[in-house]
């Protein structure tokens, strides 16, 4: 037991309590946090700063108006419906197709529109969010997500996580659907992550249910070194999150849409660990050169060369 | 932007917190003498008499006798909540009384007697007081039962010779479950065990032994609405002899509580219809808490300190059980930073844990268990009725309501008590248990709902064993300065940067990762 206390000390492993009070309370305030936490803000300050976002159709903000969710979708065969301040991934609906009264989801259940208006009421009621608070229902574009990991994700749209620590990418994972996790790309809820080697933009090994992986469990699809197209866009788009709310420590959620290229899906005020599994490294070591290094960073374009150069993946360079 | 806000205020105010716990805690130790641990064999018990005088056009009076300082028992700190009554105590044919007196009743009155009880530690010897023999004796009244009874004695004395044998195998006859026939008739239609002894001392008077009936309590456990027990007092060679029927000893054991003697009833009122009593004791504080109060230079301040011990008694049995709550939330702290267990909702295990206080643990946990999984299943279906959150909780919270009565009734059949204990079940924790379940469920994954269900009863069962504990509960009520040091462990903890227990194995793999690249 000590002895491997020890070594996650040595691999310089961040738990929960460290990432809470070192991390979260010392550099995220708690008055930053709607920027993050209320998905529809984040959006906006995101489009007003030149950042591409999945388009906002429309926002369902009490029951009284029901009608507003019929107008809002409109004619639109696919579109995705969530919780404004959900957290954790619960109370995403993604909408693949409308037919008639039947709409399918891509967890492949086949709804109605009451259904639909039901679990609307349920997100206003605030069934999904943080303390049961009332909530707003946002409907927005379903993205078309790159077809290049098609074979690694199951039903739902995979997307990166990036951790960004005072706008430096530190760490980063490609994070796959599943059938377990029912087309969703929370961890927790079963998907994939796959760690990504920051210089770049190439998978390593993956981690599911807090286990290494090397294959997606559906598929049997080999998930390590595939490469991630835009990756210095991505990693640009992070670095820019810090600027955007001022949150210093921050999970950064992009979606590589096939046509409108990576997008800002949302921001993240507790990121998870698991991260880090994915990756096989601990985030403290680079957490702390970010700290060393940080007053000598000042643009982007220096906090991204010195997240390249810092961080790339030791298993790679170790085989340079 | 920088946005650091160092909060290394927080050990400072801990160590402070903990520390001042400390030297109040040492100096009640130290300079009070309190003792760290209860010695219940000697402790001191505070009786409580509450007497519910209901409205009545009559003046009304109400006389209850008020016990005395005994061979075993002396009596302190006595007092009288009278409640706009008048009030005297007097001195009555060997009792002492007290006389509550009302012009006009009213309204609902509660009249109150406390004292506080104390075996002695040195039982002063036998004969150290001189009592006069009686002068009148209880006897039978009608002739035809003088005669019974006298042939009964005679049987009776012939295989009994000594007053104390035929009193014993008196008492005996009269506590048979078959009554001798000739007893029945001395009885003249009236039974109770209580009369039985009486009639006891009747059979006794008609030998010329002077007897009578004491009545009293039992000081073992802290009881509301005690039953009184009735033992019977005989005269001889000088002196009262104290027999106990039940357990046939002439010694009262220590925990026997005397509280008046005769033939009255514990209450004498002029509208017996409208008067209630109820008796309750609990412990006092342990031998030596007060002992070392009165040896003290200080023993104002110190009784200021112990101002729990000078509360009513059902105002300290709350605070008997609410002092240990802030520990029993400090182990979920430790339980879900340090040790890493999920549970729903942050003190919702603690809730649980005093809910089942009231049952056992086996119990609680089965009761908890069935009334959250026919909850879920339940939820699952409102689910399907597509119901708005609100009105859908009140469903749950009704059938979980609903579910409750069923086992009551069901557990009534086979005679278990445990209706009122159920109520004490918490409804809304419950019902929110069940709503956050079935969300996490659906969500995540029926793994991690059970993940988190049977850690937040896990956690409730060690909360459980620490509030039940009577040493702890003990610790808490006479240090009650043990809170600071509660208080600030939380805030320590509340800085705990290390990993938690679950993350050693959640990260396996890391450690491993290290291990090759070092080899």
């Amino acid at each position: 037991m000590f002895s491997r206390l020890k070594k996650l000390k040595e691999a310089g492993v961040v738990g929960i309590n460290s990432r809470n009070l070192e991390y979260i309370a010392e550099h995220n305030p708690r008055k930053l946090y709607p920027l993050a936490d209320n998905k529809i803000r984040t959006k906006l300050i995101a489009k007003e700063a030149g950042i591409s976002v999945p388009e906002l159709y429309g926002v369902v903000s009490s029951v009284g108006e029901a009608k507003k969710l019929k107008q809002i979708l409109g004619s639109r065969r696919e579109f995705v419906i969530k919780p404004s301040q959900g957290c954790g991934g619960e109370g995403i609906v993604v909408v693949s197709d409308v037919r008639d009264n039947e709409i399918e989801t891509v967890a492949r259940e086949t709804l109605s529109f009451s259904d639909l208006e039901h679990h609307v009421a349920n997100i206003l009621h605030g069934l999904f969010s943080l303390g049961s608070r009332p909530d707003k229902a946002m409907i927005e574009y379903r993205v078309r997500f790159d077809p290049i990991f098609d074979d690694i994700s199951s039903r739902g749209v995979p997307d990166i996580r990036i951790v960004s620590f005072l706008g430096v990418p530190v760490m980063a994972m490609l994070r796959l659907p599943t059938l377990a996790s029912g087309g969703k790309a929370n961890l927790h809820q079963g998907a994939i992550g796959a760690g990504v080697d920051i210089a770049t933009g190439r998978t390593l090994s993956g981690v599911w249910y807090d286990s290494v992986v090397m294959h997606h469990p559906d598929s049997q699809a080999n998930i390590t070194g595939r490469q991630i197209p835009h990756w210095n866009k991505l990693l640009e788009l992070a670095a820019k999150s810090y600027q955007l709310t001022g949150l210093g420590y921050q999970g950064v959620d992009i979606v590589l849409d096939e046509e409108l290229g990576p997008m800002l899906l949302e921001l993240n005020t507790r990121p998870g660990l698991a991260v880090q599994i994915a990756n096989q490294a601990g985030l403290k070591k680079r957490l702390v050169k970010v700290e060393q290094n940080i007053s000598s960073l000042n643009s982007i374009e220096e906090k991204v060369n010195f997240s390249i150069s810092s961080f790339a993946s030791q298993k790679e360079s170790a085989s340079d | 932007m920088a946005h650091n806000r160092r909060s290394t205020g927080a050990v400072p105010v801990a160590i402070l917190s903990i520390l001042a716990g400390l030297v109040v805690l040492l100096f009640h130790y130290y300079k009070l003498n309190v003792p760290l641990v209860p010695d219940y064999s000697t402790a001191s018990w505070l009786v409580e008499a509450k007497i519910n005088v209901q409205p009545v056009n009559d003046k009304s009076s109400v006389t209850l006798f008020l016990p005395q300082i005994t061979k075993t028992h002396s009596i302190e700190n006595e007092q009288f909540v009278s409640d706009g009554f008048g009030l005297a105590t007097i001195s009555e044919r060997g009792n002492r009384v007290a006389r509550w007196t009302n012009g006009i009743s009213t309204g609902n009155y509660n009249l109150f007697y406390r004292a506080l009880v104390r075996p002695k530690e040195e039982l002063t010897a036998k004969s150290s007081q001189a009592t006069k023999r009686p002068s009148t004796l209880n006897v039978f009244t009608k002739t035809e039962i003088k005669k019974v009874a006298r042939q009964l004695n005679k049987k009776v004395w012939r295989e009994n010779k000594g007053q104390k044998k035929f009193t014993e195998a008196l008492c005996q006859l009269a506590l048979t479950e078959k009554l001798d026939e000739s007893f029945i008739k001395l009885l003249e239609g009236r039974d109770s065990s209580r009369y039985r002894l009486e009639v006891v001392t009747k059979l006794l008077a008609e030998e010329k032994i002077p007897a009578r009936l004491v009545h009293g309590v039992t000081l073992s456990r802290a009881q509301a609405n005690i039953p009184v027990t009735h033992w019977l007092e005989i005269f001889s060679e000088g002196q009262w002899h104290t027999y106990d029927p039940n357990l046939k000893s002439w010694d009262l054991s220590k925990d026997k509580f005397v509280w008046w003697k005769g033939e009255d009833k514990l209450i004498v009122t002029n509208n017996p219809a409208a008067v209630k009593t109820v008796i309750s004791v609990s412990p006092g504080e342990a031998a030596g808490v007060r002992a070392a109060i009165q040896k003290s230079k200080l023993k104002e301040q110190a009784a200021g300190f112990l101002s729990l011990s000078s509360l009513p008694v059902h105002t300290q049995a709350v605070f008997r059980q609410m002092l240990i709550i802030p520990f029993g939330a400090l182990l979920v702290a430790f339980l879900r930073n340090v040790v890493g267990l999920k549970t729903f909702g942050t003190f919702m295990p603690v809730l649980i844990a005093l809910s089942f206080r009231e049952l056992q643990l086996a119990w609680g946990l089965l009761l908890f268990s069935s009334i959250v999984t026919l909850g879920l299943i339940a939820r699952f279906y409102f689910e399907k009725l597509k119901l708005l959150l609100v009105p859908r909780l009140t469903a749950t919270l009704t059938l979980v309501i609903i579910f409750m009565i069923a086992i009551t009734l069901i557990a009534d059949h086979f005679n278990h008590s445990i209706a009122l204990s159920l109520a004490f079940f918490p409804l809304v924790i419950l019902t929110m248990t069940i709503e956050r379940m079935s969300v996490v469920w659906e969500e995540v994954g029926a793994r991690e709902a059970l993940k988190q269900g049977i850690g937040s009863l896990a956690v409730a069962s060690v909360i459980y064993f620490l509030v039940t504990n009577a040493y702890l509960e003990y610790l808490f009520f006479v240090f009650p300065e043990l809170l600071l040091i509660v208080l600030g462990l939380a805030i320590l903890l509340g800085r705990y940067k290390g990993y938690r227990l679950i993350e050693l194995f959640r990260f396996k793999e890391l450690a491993s990762v290290e291990q090759s690249r070092q080899s």
